[in-house]
């Protein structure tokens, strides 16, 4: 293995080895605990990262449609009484639709106007679900029961980790393929990009589409590790949470969203112990990452690396 | 005729920033389009590439109206341009600014990037297209780098090579030369007969008027959004009213 593969698959591999064994190396129930919901929500994080990380759309939805897909699967499992997987597709195709038909109407808007728009559809289904008694269950929620295999907290966490490597893996095909290019193309140039024969509406709308697909599964995820849901799981809270982690661990990079994820829902979990105050700390620390790291942790780890090859490489010239 | 346009007209509320301009571009040819700052040069293009529409008359392109016709529409049926202020995908590498600019002519969408099948020829294809059009603009050895990071010419070079790649019958140079040191304008006006060459038509605006004179096939002058002559160099040289508008009176052709 050269030095360049080994940088480049070196830290993935002892992580994956690493992630195989988790359950059975000694860490406590509340620990585990946290890592599922960590790794649920960096499959979220992944889904916003397709829309605002590689097509430069900020969108402040994504709380709806991890709430779109957990309920999805808890009226298609309670009350329509279908399989459970089959459920859990049907729950993200009809998270991608509705994506869709949003798309349609908030693409109308840029920057700034259509991220209002998706916060207020946020805000509506968030509204919706607490309401609509008669289909969510409302405040009182309802309750999920997954399949028999998975009723066990080791089963779930490997459950979790085989569709965090799957959109892992979805992430990136779409980072080196074709449509990928189109994506970055919208993000970083719109007028070029139409001039150069991209048809700007119908890209955003695929990548918002895919993004809400994957938040979806992200919620069907959730509704299954807790086993019970509120109108909480679209709270548009936790859109601005997956901002964050997307934030932290760098926008438009292939690991920043689990890395920003685990660092950030970890640190604020472990940080329990001084209540509020650690929102404060937070607040700073994130002040802190987007003035001096812009691409984020792994951004910035990536830039550092290129700097230290770079001198690396100026001494043995010497 | 490659494009043909019909007394287009473009007003900005008060201002009629286009006047009623009929202008046609024969196929393989090089039309320049020259007039004073504010003669609606640039509008002109726009209008033509769809980034504009145009609030009367008609263009069409190889027989197709596509008067009001969106961009992304225009550049798939064969009309690559640039930009005045040299737009790029400054943070990505030059290759990659290229794959894009091809982008349009690959088939391929997300299900494909998941089973790369058919992706990986087109890959391969967008790889050894914007392979060539680097070395057709003369960038072959710059790949790598970041498009932000290129000094003016290279840029300027590269926003012709994505306009090209794409494989165009007309392309529309938005002032090529602007901003360019005097030593590279040789070079670029060597680029602009290449493209001629390979039976491409170009349409190009351009200050420098010696320049246009020697490398147009036909030259439209504006003045005030009204095209106030069009010919050949020869003829429009000696029309008084462009001498009186334009050129000044101590221009000698």
């Amino acid at each position: 293995m050269t030095a360049e593969n080994l940088r480049k698959y070196g830290v993935f591999i002892a992580a994956l080895a690493v992630a195989c064994f988790l359950p059975y190396i000694g860490i406590s129930k509340f620990m585990l605990n946290v890592i599922i919901y960590a790794g649920i929500f960096s499959i979220a994080t992944m889904s916003l990262n397709i829309i605002m990380g590689y097509t430069g759309q900020v969108s402040l939805a994504q709380g709806a449609f991890y709430g779109i897909g957990a309920y999805g699967l808890a009226i298609l499992t309670n009350k329509a009484g279908l399989n459970f997987w089959m459920a859990m597709l049907l729950a993200c195709l009809i998270t991608a639709f509705v994506g869709l038909l949003i798309g349609l109407l908030a693409f109308r808007t840029k920057g700034p106007y259509f991220i209002i728009v998706t916060l207020c559809f946020n805000f509506i289904v968030y509204v919706v679900i607490k309401n609509w008694d008669w289909l969510s269950g409302g405040v009182r929620g309802q309750k999920i029961t997954g399949p028999e295999l998975f009723a066990g907290r080791e089963a779930r966490y490997y459950l979790v980790l085989g569709f965090v490597l799957l959109t892992l893996f979805i992430m990136w095909r779409i980072s080196r393929s074709l449509e990928g290019l189109g994506f970055m193309a919208v993000r970083d140039n719109e007028p070029l990009a139409d001039a150069l024969g991209i048809n700007i509406t119908y890209t955003k709308i695929v990548a918002f589409m895919i993004s809400c697909f994957l938040a979806g599964l992200a919620g069907c995820l959730g509704a299954l590790h807790t086993g019970y849901l509120s109108p909480t799981s679209a709270h548009y809270l936790l859109s601005f949470n997956f901002i964050i982690y997307l934030l932290v661990g760098g926008a438009g990079t292939l690991y920043g969203p689990i890395v920003g994820t685990f660092t950030v829902y970890l640190a604020l979990e472990f940080m329990k112990g001084i209540g509020e105050y650690r929102f404060m700390i937070f607040g700073i620390i994130l002040i802190l990452v987007v003035i001096y790291f812009p691409r984020g942790i792994v951004g910035g780890l990536k830039s550092l690396w290129k700097k230290v090859a770079g001198s690396r490489q100026a001494e043995e010239g010497a | 005729m490659l494009l043909k346009i019909e007394s287009l007209t473009k007003r900005f509320g008060g201002l009629v920033a286009v006047d009623g301009i009929d202008m046609k571009v024969e196929a393989g040819s090089i039309v320049g389009i020259v007039g004073p700052n504010g003669a609606g040069k640039t509008t002109l293009f726009n209008l033509m590439s769809g980034q504009l529409k145009p609030t009367s008359g008609r263009i069409t392109f190889e027989g197709v109206d596509i008067t009001g016709s969106k961009p992304f529409r225009i550049a798939r049926l064969g009309m690559g341009r640039t930009f005045q202020n040299t737009s790029l995908f400054d943070r990505l590498p030059l290759k990659i600014n290229m794959a894009i600019a091809r982008r349009m002519r690959t088939q391929s969408g997300f299900f494909d990037s998941l089973v790369p099948l058919r992706e990986r020829e087109e890959e391969a294809d967008v790889a050894r297209r914007a392979g060539e059009a680097l070395e057709f603009v003369g960038l072959a050895g710059s790949a790598e780098s970041i498009a932000g990071s290129l000094p003016q010419i290279a840029k300027k070079r590269l926003a012709v090579g994505m306009a090209l790649v794409g494989e165009p019958k007309l392309v529309l140079l938005d002032e090529p030369t602007g901003g360019v040191g005097a030593g590279d304008i040789s070079g670029m006006i060597e680029l602009i007969c290449q493209i001629k060459d390979r039976g491409v038509a170009v349409c190009v605006i351009e200050h420098k008027m010696r320049m246009v004179m020697g490398l147009s096939d036909r030259i439209v002058v504006l003045n005030f959004g009204r095209k106030i002559a069009c010919g050949t160099p020869e003829e429009v040289s000696g029309d008084p009213e462009v001498i009186k508008a334009y050129l000044g009176s101590g221009y000698s052709a």
